[in-house]
Parts: C-alpha cells; sequence; structure tokens
C-alpha cells in the first residue's frame, strides 16, 4: 500500500484518530485525581490538530492515552481504524513502531547514532530495510539534505527537531504526534518547525496531532481542541494566534 | 613416659615407637589430656619422656635445646633474662609471650607468613581499591557534568567544586569504611581458622585483635577514596562552565596528553620490569617480573577508553554488514561512550591479569621445581622411613644390603642467610639446604655444577651454592659465605661449588653429617639408593621392606620446599579469592549503576518501538563485548610477567597454566560482567515511572 515514497495514510480512512469515552486517572497516596474524563473525539486524516489547555488540564495525558503511550482506564481508542486501546503492551510496541510518529519537546534523538541511523532507527528496530530513496525525500522534505552522516549534536536546535520530525515520518504513520515541539525553540526557529509540521500536512497528506500551550503554535493548525479539567472544552478551526490567545483567557467559564 | 589420652593407653600398657626407623618398646606412665587450643594438630600427638629418655634419642651429646628457668619471687623476668645473656655467651633468653616462639618453633614463622601476608595483601588491595573507586567515581561524576557546570556557571569555583566532591567522598567512604570495618574482624577469624586448618599456622598460635589495624585501615580507605576523586573529578571539574553545558552528550575516546604519556611509560616499564629476569638472576629477577604486573594494569587503567577504541577497530568489520538492531545500536554505544565501557572492562580485566599472575607464578616454579628434581635424581631408588627419618646406622645397612652399589644420604633443611635485593640490605632470607654424602654422588644425584665440584664438600665449613644464590649474594667459588643453620648456629664457610638445579634441590648444599648435627633429629630424610647391574627390583624392594623402609616413588618425594611452596600457594590463592569477591562486588557495582542510567535512554528506544527483548539484546551484545575484550586483554597484560617468570626460574618463556584454573578464572570474570548488566537492564526496564 506504501509503494510509491510520496503517497500518504489512505484518504478513505476518515478519522485517523478516534477517542470513544476515554478515561484515566492518577492515584497519589489514597486520593484519586481524574486527569480524563469521559474525552470523545475523531480527528480526520490528513489535518493539523492543536490541543490546547492549560497546565494540568490533560492535554499531555489525552496525548499519551491517544499515541498509545499511556491505557486509558475507560473507553476507547481507534487510531487509523484500528483499536489500540486493550492491546496487549508488546503489541501495542509493535503497534507504534509501524503505525505512530512522534516528535518531543526535547528531540530525543540518541546522540550515538548519525542523523540518518536517528530517522530510520524504527525501520531498524522492525527489522524493515531502509528505502534509500524515501529517506532522502524525507530528510530533504524536513531541509536536512546533505546532513545525514552528521551527529545530532552537531546540529541546532531548530535542525534536531526537524531530525525528530524526519524519524516520525519514516514509517508513514497513521498520526503523528507532537508534545510541545516547539517549546526548547526560539520564536524564529519555532515558526519553522511549525511550517514543516504544516507542510507534511498539506503537501503529504499527514495527519499531525500537537500539544501546546503556545496561541501561536496553535494558530498554525486546523484545528484547536480546548481542554479544562481533564474535559474537552470546545474547539475552533482555522482560529489565529489571536482567537486563539482570547479563547484560552476565557477557558472554562463557559 | 606419658602419652597423649588420644593413644587410647592406659598407663602400665606398653607401646612401640619408633625414632630414625629404629622402633622401641616403651612403658606408659601416664595419660595426658591437653587443653583446648595447645595442641599443634599438624606436629600430631604428643609423647613425654624421662630426661635421660629423651637424652639416649638426643643426637647431639650432651647438649640441650632449651633450658627453662624459674625466677625465685620477686624478680623481674626481664632483668633477670638480660642478666643471664650478659653472662653466659652464646644463649638468647626468651621471656613472656616470646616463650612461645621457643616451644613450638611454627610460633614465629606463622608470625612472619601472617605479616608478608597481610602486608602484600593489603597492597594489592589498596590498590585494587583506587582503581575501582577511580573508576566508579568518574562514572558518576561524568554523569553530573551537567550539575557541576550549573554551579560553575551561579558563581562556584573549581576549587570550590572540588571540594563539595571531595567532602561527599569523605563523608560516603568515611561511613563505609567504619562499617566495613566490623566484618573485617569476622573475616580476620574465618581467615585464621581456614589458615589453621590448611596448617599454614599451628593451632595453637592465637591471633591479636586490636582496634589499630581497623583504625588504620579506615584512614587508608577514606585517603585511597579521596585521592581517586580527586584524580577523577579534577578533569570534569575544571571544564569551563560554557563548554561544560555545550559539550556533547556522547564520550570522546581523546585522552589528555598527560595521561596519555603516564599511560604508556607505565605500560613500556612494565615490559622492561617483565624482561629483567633475562638480565638479572634470581629471587630479584622473578620479584621485578612478578610486580611488573602492577605497573601493566594501571598503565592499562589509564589508556582504557583508547585501547577501548582500538578493540573496535578490530571488531568493525564483523559488524558493518550486520543488519540486526540490537547489534547496530551496541555497537553505535560502544564507539560513542568508550569511557564508560573502559570503566566496565578495566576492573575486569584487572581481576584476570592479577588472578592469573597470582595462580600460575607458583604452578611456574612449582613445575620447574619438579623437572629439575626429576632431572636431577638419577639413583634408581629413593628409600625413606615412613614418618620419621632414616639413621646414619640404617644407612649403613641399606648399603650393606646385596644388589645395593651404593646409598647416598641426604637430608634436608632450612638456613637463613643474609639476602641482597637489588642491591639493598633485606635482611635474612630463609633458604632450603641440604646434606649430601660427597663420596659418590655422581651414580645419585646430578645437581648440574657450574663451576667447582662438589667431591670438596668433604673439606671441612664448605659450601656448594645454586648459580642463582650465588649470583644474588654475589659470591663466587672461593668466596666465604655466611648463614645460619636452622638451630641457630652461625656458619662461614668456603663456596667450593656452583649448580644450576637449586629449585629442585634447594639453593645451598653441605656435608650430610655436618647439617644432622644441626637438625633437632640428626636423621636423614631419604637415602638415594643405586643398585648393582641385574639386580631384581622386587627383591631390592623386600629387603629395603626387611629393615622398616619404604622404597619411594621419585614422583612421592617430591622437590625441596614443595610442602612451602603448597602452603604458601594456598594462602595467595586464598588472598587472591578474597581480593576477586571485593573486585566482584565493586565491578557489579560498576556495571549496574552503568547500566541504570542508561534507564532515560532504554526508555525512548523503547518508546521509538523497540522491544525489551531488542534492548536486552543489545545490553548483551554490550556486555559480551565488555568481557571478551576484559578476558583478552587480561590475559595479554598477564603473559610478559608470567613469561618473565618462566624465565627467571627456567630460562625457558614457557609459564606452567593450568587451563582449568584459567578458565574458571576468566569464565567467572565475564559471568560476573555479563550477569550484572542483565540484571541492571532487566530492572532499569522493569521498573515504571509512569
Amino acid at each position: 500500500m506504501f509503494s510509491d515514497p510520496v503517497e500518504f495514510p489512505d484518504p478513505s480512512v476518515p478519522a485517523a484518530l478516534q477517542l470513544q469515552g476515554v478515561s484515566r486517572n492518577y492515584r497519589s497516596g489514597s486520593t484519586t485525581v481524574p486527569a480524563l474524563r469521559n474525552i470523545s473525539l475523531a480527528v480526520p486524516a490528513g489535518t493539523f490538530t492543536a490541543v490546547m489547555g492549560p497546565s494540568g488540564s490533560g492535554k499531555s495525558t489525552l496525548l499519551q492515552c491517544a499515541a498509545g503511550l499511556d491505557a486509558p482506564d475507560a473507553g476507547r481508542v481507534l487510531l487509523g481504524g484500528t483499536e489500540i486501546s486493550g492491546m496487549r503492551s508488546k503489541e501495542l510496541t509493535r503497534f507504534r513502531r509501524d503505525h505512530v510518529g512522534f516528535v518531543f519537546q526535547s528531540y530525543n534523538l540518541l546522540p550515538q547514532l548519525t542523523v540518518s541511523r536517528n530517522v530510520t532507527l524504527p525501520l531498524l528496530l522492525a527489522g524493515r530495510g531502509t528505502d534509500d530513496a524515501w529517506l532522502e525525500y524525507v530528510l530533504d522534505a524536513v531541509g536536512l539534505a546533505g546532513l545525514g552522516e552528521r551527529k545530532p549534536q552537531e546540529l541546532s536546535g531548530g535542525q534536531q527537531q526537524r531530525a525528530a520530525i524526519a524519524r516520525a515520518l519514516i514509517t508513514r504513520p497513521a498520526a503523528v504526534f507532537a508534545d510541545e515541539p516547539t517549546g526548547a525553540l526560539d520564536s524564529g526557529t519555532a515558526r519553522q518547525v511549525l511550517g514543516l509540521l504544516r507542510h507534511t500536512v498539506s503537501a503529504l497528506g499527514q495527519t499531525v496531532v500537537m500539544v501546546t500551550h503556545d496561541p501561536v503554535a496553535a494558530g498554525h493548525a486546523d484545528t484547536v481542541i480546548f481542554l479544562a479539567d481533564g474535559r474537552l472544552d470546545g474547539s475552533m478551526s482555522g482560529a489565529t494566534a489571536l482567537d486563539v490567545s482570547e479563547r484560552m483567557a476565557n477557558l472554562g467559564e463557559r | 613416659m606419658a602419652v597423649e589420652e588420644s593413644f587410647g593407653k592406659e598407663p602400665g600398657s606398653r607401646i612401640v615407637l619408633s625414632h630414625g626407623g629404629v622402633p622401641a618398646e616403651y612403658t606408659v606412665s601416664g595419660v595426658v589430656s591437653p587443653q583446648d587450643g595447645t595442641q599443634d594438630a599438624a606436629a600430631g600427638p604428643a609423647v613425654f619422656l624421662s630426661a635421660a629418655g629423651a637424652a639416649a634419642l638426643w643426637p647431639h651429646g650432651d647438649t640441650v635445646a632449651t633450658v627453662g628457668v624459674i625466677a625465685e619471687p620477686g624478680i623481674r623476668p626481664e632483668q633477670l633474662s638480660a642478666d643471664i645473656e650478659s653472662q653466659v655467651s652464646g644463649v638468647v633468653g626468651y621471656t613472656g609471650d616470646r616463650r612461645g616462639d621457643v616451644e613450638n618453633l611454627g610460633g614465629s614463622a606463622a608470625r612472619s607468613m601472617l605479616l608478608l601476608f597481610s602486608g602484600s595483601l593489603a597492597g594489592v588491595a589498596v590498590m585494587t581499591a583506587v582503581f575501582v573507586t577511580a573508576g566508579t567515581l568518574s562514572l558518576s561524576i561524568m554523569g553530573r557534568r551537567r550539575e557541576f557546570a550549573m554551579l560553575r556557571a551561579v558563581g562556584a569555583g573549581a576549587n570550590q567544586t572540588l571540594g563539595l566532591v571531595v567532602r561527599e567522598v569523605l563523608l560516603v567512604s568515611g561511613a563505609a569504611a567504619v562499617l566495613g570495618a566490623v566484618p573485617g574482624f569476622l573475616l580476620a577469624g574465618f581467615l585464621g581458622d581456614r589458615f589453621t586448618a590448611a596448617g599454614v599456622i599451628p593451632e595453637s598460635f592465637s591471633l591479636a585483635f586490636s582496634p589499630l589495624p581497623s583504625l588504620a585501615a579506615v584512614l587508608i580507605s577514606v585517603a585511597a577514596a579521596v585521592g581517586a576523586s580527586l584524580v577523577a573529578a579534577r578533569g570534569t571539574v575544571r571544564t569551563a562552565p560554557t563548554t561544560a553545558l555545550r559539550e556533547s552528550v556522547t564520550e570522546k575516546s581523546a585522552l589528555g596528553r598527560g595521561r596519555v604519556i603516564t599511560g604508556l611509560a607505565l605500560l613500556g616499564g612494565g615490559l622492561a620490569a617483565a624482561l629483567v629476569p633475562a638480565a638479572v638472576p634470581g629471587s630479584a629477577g622473578l620479584a621485578a617480573a612478578a610486580s611488573s604486573i602492577l605497573l601493566l594494569v594501571i598503565g592499562a587503567g589509564m589508556l582504557g577508553p583508547w585501547l577501548v577504541a582500538g578493540m573496535l577497530k578490530l571488531l568493525q568489520p564483523l559488524v558493518r554488514r550486520s543488519s540486526s538492531a540490537p547489534l547496530i545500536l551496541a555497537e553505535a554505544n560502544a564507539w560513542s561512550y568508550p569511557r564508560r565501557l573502559a570503566a566496565g572492562i578495566i576492573p575486569l580485566a584487572l581481576a584476570i591479569a592479577l588472578g592469573s599472575v597470582q595462580f600460575f607464578m607458583p604452578t611456574t616454579v612449582a613445575a620447574e621445581a619438579e623437572r629439575q628434581s626429576r632431572d636431577g635424581t638419577v639413583a634408581g631408588y629413593m628409600v625413606s622411613a615412613p614418618g620419621s627419618g632414616v639413621s646414619a646406622e640404617l644407612a649403613d645397612q641399606v648399603a650393606a644390603l646385596p644388589g645395593v652399589e651404593a646409598a647416598s644420604p641426604v637430608s634436608r633443611s632450612a638456613i637463613l642467610a643474609k639476602a641482597a635485593f637489588l642491591g639493598m640490605e633485606d635482611g635474612v632470607q630463609p633458604y632450603a639446604i641440604q646434606g649430601l654424602a660427597p663420596g659418590n654422588l655422581s651414580g645419585s644425584l646430578d645437581l648440574k655444577v657450574s663451576e667447582g665440584s662438589l667431591d670438596r664438600l668433604a673439606e671441612a665449613d664448605t659450601v656448594a651454592l645454586s648459580t642463582s644464590l650465588a649470583r644474588e649474594t654475589d659470591t663466587a667459588p672461593g668466596d666465604d659465605f655466611a648463614f645460619y643453620y636452622g638451630d641457630g648456629t652461625e656458619a662461614t664457610a668456603v663456596v667450593v661449588a656452583t649448580y644450576e638445579r637449586g629449585l629442585g634441590f634447594g639453593d645451598v648444599a653441605v656435608d650430610n653429617e655436618t647439617l644432622r648435627s644441626h637438625t633437632t633429629t640428626g636423621l636423614n630424610d631419604y637415602l638415594l639408593v643405586t643398585a648393582e647391574p641385574d639386580t631384581d627390583p622386587a627383591a631390592l624392594t623386600a629387603a629395603v621392606d626387611g629393615l622398616g623402609l619404604t622404597v619411594l616413588d621419585r614422583e612421592e618425594l617430591g622437590a625441596a620446599g614443595a610442602a612451602e611452596r603448597n602452603a604458601e600457594s594456598w594462602v595467595s590463592i586464598l588472598a587472591m579469592l578474597v581480593l576477586l569477591g571485593y573486585l566482584g562486588v565493586s565491578v557489579v557495582n560498576t556495571l549496574v549503576m552503568a547500566t541504570a542510567r542508561r534507564r532515560p535512554e532504554l526508555l525512548l528506544l523503547r518508546n521509538l518501538g523497540a522491544s525489551d527483548a531488542q534492548l536486552r539484546r543489545m545490553t548483551r551484545h554490550e556486555s559480551v563485548l565488555i568481557a571478551a575484550a576484559a578476558v583478552v586483554l587480561g590475559t595479554v597484560l598477564a603473559l610478559p610477567p608470567l613469561m618473565g617468570i618462566a624465565v627467571s626460574v627456567s630460562g625457558q618463556p614457557l609459564p606452567t597454566i593450568q587451563p582449568v584454573a584459567y578458565l574458571l578464572l576468566a569464565g567467572t570474570t565475564a559471568l560476573l560482567g555479563l550477569g550484572s548488566i542483565a540484571v541492571a537492564t532487566r530492572a532499569a526496564l522493569r521498573r515504571r515511572t509512569d
């Protein structure tokens, strides 16, 4: 199905990500703190979605449950049409490796591997061969053409995040999850990285879900979902950074 | 006579005891029961004779060995002893605890053995402690580099930061050393028991416990830890804060110039020391070769990351073509963290190198001694008396047996002589001596005389020396050689011959009768018997049996000093086990620490889709690399000293290595490395923080 390097997830799948009544509680001592309360949402394939909310609103937990890094206490999670809630740990690891891309705030590249090896690591772990043309295409798409043999620490912060995005794209995943991808970058570099994420959606048809607390970052997304106290608190489409800021200021007052 | 109750005799019953192969019947007059801890199992049960009965067996005329003195009330023993010494010439007084040395000759030997043993063990232990602590600390300090950089960035001086490290180390090592002192006492008691059981120290020898050694041990350990921390932390702490914060997260294999030069110099020095026996004969050369291992190991430790990088270059072609994710990751890790790898390899290699030298030096010496003794014993038969010696009369009777061409008596003992070590006076050293009948040696014993003639031993005040002892003491035929017999008699004799088979037959040879006059029993240890041609061996053996003697296998006899060597090598093996145990604990500690610190890396890989099995395989590849490198490095480091030792004892660079002992040593060490990394990896993967 992925024979052509430029072809992305099957557009006939209407929702790349679906959450149905997802709840997640954390226990600290004898008290139970709910992080997510009965969340239901659907993210259409080939869109750029931002999840926003103040600290402690549950947005990182939402991302982790959606990406299969954490298991919800109740509810279902469907990724690319496959239910991942209830998968066993081993199965889930394999699914994540093959169908989920991650971009973290702290890049999380392995310093001992070259940029190319870092990017193709998920394929290596899956025991799949690397398609050199596809690797070159991805590196070129993220603006790292010719830097594949460098070590990550020889790159700037923005370049390292681009390498992390390339790694997230290399498996042609059902969705790319980004957790504060611009949190460690200056505003100029952050804009370039957000532009790159936007580009992967519009030009490559990739689905991107990004958690951020930065209205400027959220302003690049097609849809912004708001979270407060572990509950969905509405969404906006085609919003500007200013719209998002205003909405954030009034969050939870409805 | 009075006998110990272990004989199971009643007063009035008769008992036959033989001395020098001559049996005699005695009447038991009383039964004694020894107090606990005063009997000496190695010496066997005791019998007590009247003065007249004992004098009948005493071979040295109307002399006595010891005179017991009972002082009048109110006289201080020390004063009395000094008075006696000043007024009676040629006697030595012993008072208080020292009286035990006279009563039981094993006591003083055991004391000096224990002092030597603990001295050498302490030296090696402190060196190992410095080594291992430095390795572990540099690992932990490297992990805290950012913390130090932050401290430096907010204004802490390099010395303040160093002070912080030193104070932490003082606190931790102080507490640890004090805690370690308690089991130290228990271990001392345990080792004492084991030594006694092995016959290395007599049963009546009691250990003196005092808080002072523990205090010294605590101070030395803390000093060693602080010294090691200074070495490990200096470079890291001195790095400019901005560099430290910016510096890459991987490590470089490039080492400081000073470290490279020192390391190479130590390796070179170690190799040179291992070669010393080729130029310097005797124990000086042997000691130089044996201690060269320390220089080699320290040098290798300093160049660790370098050596790791070199070995990786050799392995690279093997890994290149692999498409296995764990293997590729393990190789990348090894390249990127040569110091972490070296911190695991070096202590393991240290264990193998030190262990090999410690185990195979005695085997090499023993093998050569046995070879010399076998080649040098030309006589067809050896005759000894079971459980005791052969008297001169019996020797004559054996010589008179039909078919016996000659019976040459040999007695063995030890002397003390002044030895110079590398030109320095090193006090007196014990040497094995044998008393030979010089007349008819050619057919029974070949000592491989290099200068002079053993025949001249028949002349009064003459001695023959092994070539190694001659060179060690700088004497040649014609020179005087001064020494003390085992009974304390001072003697000076002219050297009339030098011979090469000193290791197999002892370093000194004198006339048989002369030596026997200075031993307690005055008996021969065995006779070398040459048979006339066409003699029936069975008939000869039967005839010898008829005299109450036994014909010995040549192999049974063993070379001179074999018993001492056995005890010594047993002690050094025990010391080595203690040391290896300590090394094991520290290596496991280092490896577990290094692996646990990699938890973030392991979790990241897991998030990227690595299965736990893949991660375990990755660290297993790394641990195999560590263990294999340690075995190779440890073996390579041990070879020059062992070859030097072999050259020193036999002239050939071929050490005697017992494959089983080597495999056990290398295998145990490798398993320690593999096991601790595997366990630590499992633990790091099992613990869930989220």
